[in-house]
């Protein structure tokens, strides 16, 4: 909460929060614009979501209007490399895993996680994989019992 | 009054008949183990690890899974303590400050009664605040049994109110979140007049966004990215433990501080937005303020440890209270229990005491025996603990991100929950960048459908009047406390008190 000293708007917090709420609430109500709003001694099921949405615009709205003397700096650094392949792991495993079963799943998806650090060679891809593969199907395939598709079914 | 407290001793040992059975026990256990696990592994944190064990509960009968998973969050609040204290890193959120007279008592090679101080003021508070648990629970079942809607939409209000001030950082961002979470908590299909909401077509959304994969993308997913981002959370140097036991000293300028850390841990415990984490923040502000020289603080003073370990496990304990006798979790942690009682078919809150009272005071009588095993796993066995410090992160969070993915995936058995996670994981790393907290947000999406059931049902009984919020005396005074919140943490002075217990650390 530094209040003194210029911070550049493009890092000031309350921008980047008035520009999330107020677009998120302006998109509430208008993808909601369709849904019938009720009597208000019978809500329908358009109410609650355009007052919501109503009332996230206002406060985004409202955010907006303080940015201009808040001073709470975000952090614009964004670490890009463990995101996309710590996100792309994940969504391997979801794509993979119906199709091929618990087995390959895991070791793409581990294969992939492990280059998020610098640090991991890819021994540790091998290694770690195959040790979490065995692992998850002692534990959720033998162990619990749970159908899961082991190699693909 | 002899006739309740028969009663309740009745009631107590018919739970400690529930939880001493070979099998209870063993959860029991293991979900200290897990616990002390969690918290003393820095970037695992107690909402992803209960996430991941979904799947491990669905085998087992409710009461057994359930005495686990409450040792696992309890338990979570001993370890975090151990990380916290030898290497200067909070092993659990909710152990922040403790690092810093922790850590400090450790550098000056009293790391041995840090740990012990810490434990047994854990153990103390635990114990203490499971008879807040047992005592407090009945009266508010039947408080709750008188409630109608309007009582539970400004309950609910209220609830997301303490939430807000309870957060850290900016109230109107916090406000927004609660919000969003809201609106979040609607996407999908509306059970009043089965309109699909917000689902833009995609049938995996027709029957709403699931609590498992938001909470674990939010909390554990981002973690993994923001914990990779700050080069890992590998410890560097971990401090050598000498005695095992406080001096007669140390001892006597602990006890005033788990004293007044249990109480004011039971308290923020209980309400909506509170335990662990808050509970821990503020007894070290509190101590810090009453001690006689405050600038001991930071220079290992005692208080500063045993008032935080102690208020964070009573936090715990008592925001159970919430659940068990409303059906209103205060927290992640326990929307995550909520859930888990969901799959197995109870429906949390008032009735679960009628209807379910082996697992209600099973649970209960498991929490003093869970304690009881956490100090001994704590303390003799400090040593394993110390080894499992030493596996670098580069390793684990591979590990973690596995579980989730196959955790989320059993919930419903569909791939489509482990790419919501997996969006939900980035779209938390972004907020947290912006800094906007998750917390209010979660609080907020579990409470968004009882919310809109709640306030449709109160203007139906008033044909559409919103008077009759005003009306009911229990609901204005929820709606009146609810201002008063937001009115108290706009003031300058409590603002600023707010800010400093937050930076602490």
């Amino acid at each position: 909460m530094s209040a003194e000293g210029h911070l550049r708007p493009a890092r000031r917090a309350d921008l980047w929060g008035g520009l999330l709420f107020a677009s998120l609430g302006g998109l509430a109500v208008w993808a909601g614009a369709d849904y019938p709003l009720g009597a208000s001694s019978r809500i329908g099921p358009g109410y609650l979501p355009r007052l919501l949405g109503i009332l996230m615009a206002a406060l985004g709205a409202a955010l907006l209007v303080r940015s201009l003397w808040t001073r709470e700096a975000v952090d614009t650094a964004i670490a890009w490399r463990p995101a996309a392949l710590v996100l792309a792991s994940i969504v391997a495993f979801a794509l993979m895993f119906e199709a091929t079963g618990l087995v390959p799943a895991v070791l793409v998806s581990v294969a992939i996680a492990n280059y998020a650090t610098p640090e991991n060679r890819w021994t540790t891809a091998i290694g770690l994989g195959a040790l979490l593969a065995f692992f998850a199907w002692a534990l959720f395939v033998k162990g619990l019992a749970l159908p899961l598709p082991v190699w693909s079914r | 009054m002899s006739g309740q407290l028969g009663e309740l001793a009745q009631n107590l040992l018919f739970g400690f008949g529930v939880a001493v059975t070979p099998q209870n026990l063993l959860f029991c256990l293991i979900g200290a183990l897990l616990g002390t696990l969690v918290g003393v592994l820095p970037g695992l944190g107690p909402v992803a690890t209960i996430a991941m064990l979904l799947p491990v509960t669905f085998t087992l009968p409710p009461v057994a899974a359930l005495i686990m998973l409450a040792g696992l969050y309890y338990g979570a609040q001993y370890g975090g303590s151990t990380t916290a204290i030898l290497v200067n890193i909070p092993g659990e959120s909710s152990s922040v400050v403790t690092c810093i007279d922790g850590h400090m008592m450790a550098r000056k090679g009293r790391a041995g009664s840090a740990l012990a101080i810490a434990a047994l003021g854990s153990f103390f508070a635990g114990c203490v605040s499971t008879a807040v648990v047992a005592l407090f629970s009945q009266p508010l079942v039947q408080v709750a049994g008188s409630f109608q809607s309007p009582d539970y939409f400004g309950l609910l209000l209220f609830g997301m109110m303490a939430a807000v001030v309870l957060a850290q950082g900016s109230v109107l961002r916090s406000v927004a979140m609660v919000v969003l979470g809201l609106f979040l908590g609607l996407v999908g299909t509306d059970i009043a007049s089965g309109q699909t909401r917000f689902t833009f077509g995609i049938s995996a959304l027709a029957d709403g966004i699931g609590f498992v994969p938001v909470a674990m993308g939010l909390f554990g997913i981002a973690e993994v990215i923001s914990s990779l981002e700050r080069g890992g959370g590998s410890p560097q140097t971990i401090e050598k433990i000498s005695r095992l036991w406080p001096t007669r000293e140390e001892a006597r300028q602990a006890w005033p501080a788990v004293l007044r850390g249990t109480g004011l841990g039971s308290l923020l415990g209980v309400l909506p937005g509170g335990g662990a984490l808050i509970s821990s923040f503020a007894s070290y502000v509190l101590e810090k303020k009453l001690a006689r020289d405050p600038s001991r603080f930071g220079q290992g003073a005692v208080e500063g440890v045993a008032g935080p370990e102690s208020a964070n496990n009573a936090g715990a304990q008592t925001s159970f209270i919430p659940l068990l006798a409303m059906g209103i979790p205060p927290n992640p942690v326990m929307a995550l229990m909520l859930g888990a009682m969901t799959i197995h078919g109870i429906v949390p809150g008032p009735k679960v005491m009628t209807e379910r009272p082996d697992l209600f005071w099973g649970m209960i009588a498991s929490m003093w025996l869970g304690n009881l095993m956490l100090v001994v796993i704590n303390l003799p066995l400090i040593g394993v603990w110390v080894k499992f410090l030493q596996i670098p992160y580069r390793w684990l969070y591979s590990v973690i991100l596995v579980f989730c993915c196959i955790g989320v995936y059993t919930v419903n058995n569909t791939t489509a929950d482990v790419l919501i996670m997996a969006a939900f994981g980035l779209f938390g790393y972004l907020l947290t960048k912006i800094r906007c907290e998750p917390a209010p947000l979660i609080l907020g999406f579990i409470l968004g459908p009882m919310l809109e059931e709640s306030f449709r049902r109160s203007l139906i009984i008033s044909r559409g009047s919103w008077w009759v919020f005003l009306e009911r005396p229990i609901c204005l005074g929820f709606l009146v406390l609810s201002l008063i919140f937001l009115l108290v943490v706009l003031l300058p002075g409590i603002r600023r008190g707010r800010e400093e217990a937050f930076r602490e650390g």
